[in-house]
């Protein structure tokens, strides 16, 4: 199934699915694009993911090394640093806790009419 | 689908990666590089995948994607060095060295030509600060070897190229400031 995700949701928990992606396995470029396809995010596309790391990587979150390649140039492998591991963990808290109370909320069933004003006491 | 890339595909490649790396023209030059190296791996690595024409077209808009890295460079507002700047500081000082040296070439003329009768050789050595030193040869109050030449010295050079890094990298003493103006608007805004 091919699905669209809103781009500017996308955009803030971006870094992190990077961090948690790259803190299970040191990856490069295109592969972290490919691995965030297979997770569900069929429509990202390349020109989203490369950008991210690259900040990432200016904010001291990733580090890289190259890796000869035997089918093409050395590719920039990129593995979380302290910080990294750090914003990982706290962003993931702070993801899941607001998961917590939007989910419930977007999840109950929506009536065909709003209900009236509540009265006041 | 893994395929194995064509000369078509490897210049189709080529072409991006340096339209790419000419769009991060601003980027000092070793990340520029850094940059155009990853992304050829990358794109080959796609292009095995999907074949180039979709590797290409999943990368999207190089003007854009050029300006979201600077963006992850600099930050979204940040300050950034400017080629263009450099460029423009060079090309309004370049009439101001010449406007100088004609100014000063010309009075001294005038000066020497007010002297009745002059005759001789006479320096002007004012200029020195441009790297430029007259010498004009007078006989009976008219200059008879003009000495002057269209050319640029080496100093004026060293004024141009400096006066290109200071364009161009200004940024980097003006980024205190464009941060307190940032907090300065953050604060009367949540007043």
């Amino acid at each position: 199934m091919t699905s669209t995700h809103d781009p500017q949701l996308l955009k803030g928990v971006l870094s992190l699915l990077l961090l948690r992606l790259l803190a299970e396995r040191e990856s490069y470029g295109y592969e972290l694009v490919q691995r965030l396809r297979e997770a569900g995010l069929a429509g990202i596309s390349d020109g989203t993911v490369y950008p991210a790391l690259a900040r990432l990587e200016r904010e001291g979150r990733v580090s890289t090394r190259l890796v000869a390649s035997r089918s093409g140039p050395a590719r920039k492998y990129y593995q979380p640093t302290g910080t990294g591991h750090t914003a990982l963990a706290q962003g993931t808290a702070s993801w899941l806790s607001l998961a917590e109370v939007v989910t419930p909320v977007l999840a109950r069933p929506v009536p065909a009419q709003p209900a009236p004003p509540a009265k006041e006491a | 689908m893994t395929s194995n890339p064509t000369r078509i595909d490897r210049l189709r490649i080529e072409w991006t990666v340096w339209a790419f790396e000419y769009r991060l023209i601003n980027m000092p030059h070793r990340l520029r590089v850094a940059k155009r190296r990853e992304m050829r791996a990358d794109l080959r690595a796609a292009a095995a995948d999907v074949g180039t024409a979709e590797a290409l077209r999943q990368l999207g808009s190089l003007r854009q994607l050029a300006a979201e890295y600077l963006d992850a460079q600099y930050g979204e507002h940040g300050p950034r060095p400017t080629f263009w700047r450099g460029i423009t500081w060079m090309v309004l000082l370049l009439p101001i060295m010449f406007a100088l040296e004609d100014l000063g070439k010309w009075s001294f003329l005038d000066g020497v030509r007010a002297i009745p009768h002059a005759t001789g050789v006479f320096h002007y050595t004012r200029l020195k600060f441009l790297g430029l030193d007259f010498t004009y040869t007078f006989a009976d109050g008219r200059n008879i070897a003009p000495g002057w030449s269209l050319t640029v010295t080496s100093v004026e050079l060293a004024y141009l190229l400096a006066a290109f890094l200071i364009g161009a990298r200004t940024w980097r003493l003006l980024a205190p400031w464009r941060r307190w103006r940032l907090r300065r608007a953050d604060a009367i805004s949540d007043q």
